[in-house]
């Protein structure tokens, strides 16, 4: 059950419809202590509905990892006993490592000494098992610290867990920042339905017509880069770009919009990381729960820039390698995070130099910089899209050759650029006219009048009808 | 409830006035016409006579139906001189390229008006439909030299063999008439229709790719034998010669390399086939393929889909009208 499925539509009118059911006076008077209880109930009963979808055994993996979490932060908020907290955090990534890694691990160490591969495990990989682990990670983590206290309630925990909106490709909620409002009188209403239904309208016109069109010309080359021009093989790549972040950035806004419709606030995930200067800002505006995750709960504990710079490097390529390892188990993944931690290492350096903060503001080197930080970027997501080393090369070689070949250009990928250069030069404007930093925002129409009715129902409408509707399942669903 | 009666009217209103802009887009970017039942049996179907069409969800051309409903620069009328008449699938019809562009096109100015080429094709019309429909298509249009029947696969089943040889190939159906045209005719639902409920595209299938499997028996030879046979038989006697052309998709293999998917017992048998009962067997797989590796050009796809995927584009149809030209020279000595 995707986002961009009728079965969703479905399920999410029904979820919405049970919620909408407790607004209702007579209920309200009902059950006026147990009301809370009870929308968490439905949601949290929804949420194991919605991952059981995919498969009903990976419920109980889920299940296991909430019980590790709320057992072992209660077990420490009794005790203090720090054992808790290391069984806490170990045994998910125990978890984490078989589902996901184990198989790498063992195929990498049998390549290194040549030896035939024996001990595979044929298992499924539990969609979004690294976006739960790492929320349950973040509970423990959180109460040790003492952020948050250890919740008495399962159910709370639960649903700070499965909560369905971020489930299986985030945004990773920190739970310092979802279980407070479990104890707010949050739920559905018309004003958070308006605000959340044109989020994910949003979102869904930037995974279902950008990049899901865009990924008929991609996946073409990526599967073939030999058959095609450099010039193709470049735009592909620019393509994909624009392709991840309509994607990944779409299935954030719809999840955004569903908690939001549901009464709920997931924090923002992406804020037009392609006009980052730099990669340090890149990060901070890509995958900002990820980024902020790694930050707080590896970068930080490993030392972060307390203990010199020597140290801090290392940290920084350690946190950005794991990032890598974290988004699938193959070394192309790995390289990719190398070479990002390589850039901010590089950028740490550079920053320190004299006459960095003069440059910085020279209009001419901003732009340059936006462009090279947008092409480094843009190589570098040949590993993370490559699936393998030799297809990853042939990429390069295309382009750094300047291979002959077919010659496409995929009228998607210029539109998808077009587009994401438009809403830039929106927020670009918008910034300027209300002397606000330059952030993406999204254009909201008022839902009670006749007007903002039209403009929504025709940006729907145009939706469904540019829509490709061939099998895309999200990119980070393999994450 | 008064606030909640008020936005339902408010909704309906926005909602209608989408729905009208929506289809006034939709006229520009996606307007196939509606499909009737050919009288004349010269096809299963017919498209509406002169309407406007756009397919923008795969290349970016337009153009209009002539009087009869087919994909032609002009009209025909009644007792017209057709030298050459072209039959075939969607590839053949052509409607993703500009009408000047496609194979009938393409013969017209190559012939320089000493042959005049009329096209039917149509989509969903597999060679088993082209061949079923061949003798109403004759007595139709009296094509007085040739008929040209295009085909992107050579891999048949023997059901299909079967049951055009028996005469019971399942008609291609138009929905017309009442609510159901109405519908049809609003390009927005009709886009949404094709895009959601409907696989083969909405206009009576032809989408390419789809290559059934191969049968390894003796019926298949003896079917197709009697098929092809009695389709150059019927030419023969309207005095036209039959001409069968195959249209593969090209591929490229991890290197580049061009390869297409034909199955050399396929081409072996359709070739010995055709060549037994007179017919002329234009294989384009050479063609296609050397237009990729010297010209890097694919026959296939467009700007706006999978590259070399999808139906045939300007390139494809100057390939096959460039095939058909020197064969008819050739056999014309």
């Amino acid at each position: 059950m995707t986002f961009n499925s009728l079965t969703f539509a479905i399920f999410f009118v029904i979820v919405c419809g049970l919620m909408a059911l407790t607004n209702i006076e007579k209920i309200r008077r009902l059950l006026p202590g147990n009301l809370l209880r009870l929308r968490h109930w439905v949601l949290l009963l929804a949420s194991y509905v919605f991952y059981g979808w995919w498969n009903w055994k990976c419920c109980f993996l889920m299940l296991g990892l909430t019980l590790v979490a709320y057992l072992s932060a209660g077990a420490y908020a009794r005790d203090g006993k720090k054992f808790h907290v290391v069984l806490g955090v170990v045994l998910p990534l125990v978890i984490l490592g078989i589902f996901k890694y184990f198989n790498f691990f063992i195929d990498s160490f049998c390549d290194v000494f040549g030896i035939s591969r024996a001990g595979s495990l044929n298992i499924l990989l539990p969609v979004g098992i690294s976006f739960y682990t790492f929320q349950s990670l973040s509970y423990t983590i959180d109460v040790y610290h003492g952020k948050i206290k250890a919740e008495k309630s399962f159910k709370n925990v639960a649903l700070y867990i499965a909560f369905f909106p971020q489930l299986v490709a985030g945004p990773i909620v920190k739970a310092g920042e979802y279980i407070p409002q479990l104890y707010e009188d949050r739920n559905i209403s018309l004003d958070n339905f308006r605000q959340g239904i044109q989020f994910f309208a949003l979102g869904l016109f930037k995974k279902i017509v950008i990049a899901d069109n865009i990924s008929t010309f991609a996946d073409a080359v990526y599967e073939c880069p030999a058959e095609f021009h450099a010039i193709t093989v470049l735009l592909a790549v620019a393509a994909y770009s624009v392709q991840i972040y309509c994607d990944f950035s779409g299935y954030s806004d719809m999840a955004v919009g569903c908690a939001k419709c549901l009464g709920y606030d997931l924090s923002r995930n992406f804020n037009l990381p392609y006009i980052s200067r730099n990669v340090t800002e890149f990060w901070k505006r890509w995958h900002i729960s990820l980024s902020t995750w790694l930050m707080e709960y590896l970068y930080i504990p490993l030392g972060g820039n307390r203990k010199g710079k020597r140290r801090r490097y290392i940290n920084l390529m350690l946190t950005m390698l794991i990032g890598g390892l974290w988004h699938g188990a193959a070394w192309t993944f790995v390289a990719w995070g190398g070479l990002h931690g390589l850039a901010l290492c590089l950028h740490k350096l550079f920053m320190g130099r004299p006459g960095y903060g003069k440059m910085r503001d020279n209009a001419l080197v901003s732009a340059l910089s936006v462009l090279g930080t947008f092409c480094f970027v843009s190589l570098c997501w040949i590993f993370f899209r490559a699936g393998d080393f030799a297809t990853a090369m042939k990429v390069f070689a295309a382009i750094f050759t300047w291979q002959q070949g077919v010659v496409h250009p995929s009228s998607w990928a210029l539109l998808g650029l077009g587009c994401m250069s438009l809403a830039t030069l929106a927020a670009w404007i918008r910034s300027r006219k209300l002397g606000t930093a330059l952030e993406g925002y999204y254009p909201q129409v008022k839902l009670d009048t006749v007007p903002g009715l039209l403009v929504f129902f025709l940006f729907v409408g145009l939706t469904l009808g540019l829509a490709y509707t061939g099998e895309n399942p999200f990119i980070y669903f393999q994450f | 409830m008064k606030k909640i009666s008020a936005w339902i009217l408010k909704a309906l209103a926005a909602g209608l006035a989408a729905l009208l802009l929506l289809n006034i887009w939709c006229y520009f970017y996606y307007n196939v016409p509606v499909h009737y039942t050919n009288e004349t049996g010269a096809t299963e179907y017919r498209w509406e006579s002169n309407k406007f069409y756009r397919k923008g969800t795969e290349g970016f051309a337009f153009g209009r139906t002539n009087n009869e409903g087919f994909n032609n620069l002009s009209d025909y009328e009644p007792g017209q001189e057709i030298e050459i008449l072209l039959m075939g699938s969607s590839h053949m019809e052509g409607m993703n390229t500009a009408q000047e562009d496609n194979a009938a096109a393409v013969l017209n100015r190559l012939f320089e008006g000493e042959k005049y080429t009329y096209n039917i094709g149509t989509s969903g019309h597999t060679m088993e439909y082209c061949l079923s429909n061949l003798e109403a298509a004759l007595d139709t249009y009296e094509p007085s030299e040739y008929v040209v029947i295009e085909t992107r696969t050579l891999s048949f089943t023997t059901g299909d063999l079967a049951a055009l040889v028996n005469g019971e190939l399942k008609p291609i159906e138009s929905h017309t008439g009442g609510l159901v045209e109405l519908l049809q005719k609003l390009p927005y639902l009709r886009l949404i229709y094709t895009k959601y409920f409907n696989d083969d595209g909405g206009d009576g299938g032809g989408a390419a790719g789809s290559e059934p499997l191969t049968e390894n028996s003796g019926a298949l030879d003896s079917l197709l034998s009697q098929a092809l046979s009695t389709a150059a038989e019927s030419c023969r006697e309207h005095g036209a010669q039959l001409i069968l052309v195959y249209d593969p998709t090209v591929y490229a293999d991890r290197e580049g390399r061009g390869y297409t998917q034909t199955e050399s017992e396929d081409l072996e048998r359709f070739s010995r086939c055709c060549g037994d009962s007179g017919i002329a067997f234009v294989d384009l797989t050479e063609s296609f393929l050397n237009g990729y590796e010297q010209q890097h050009k694919l026959p296939y796809g467009f700007l706006n889909t999978s590259p070399g995927m999808g139906h045939m584009n300007s390139w494809g149809h100057e390939l096959f009208a460039r095939a058909v030209f020197e064969t008819i020279n050739e056999l014309e000595g």
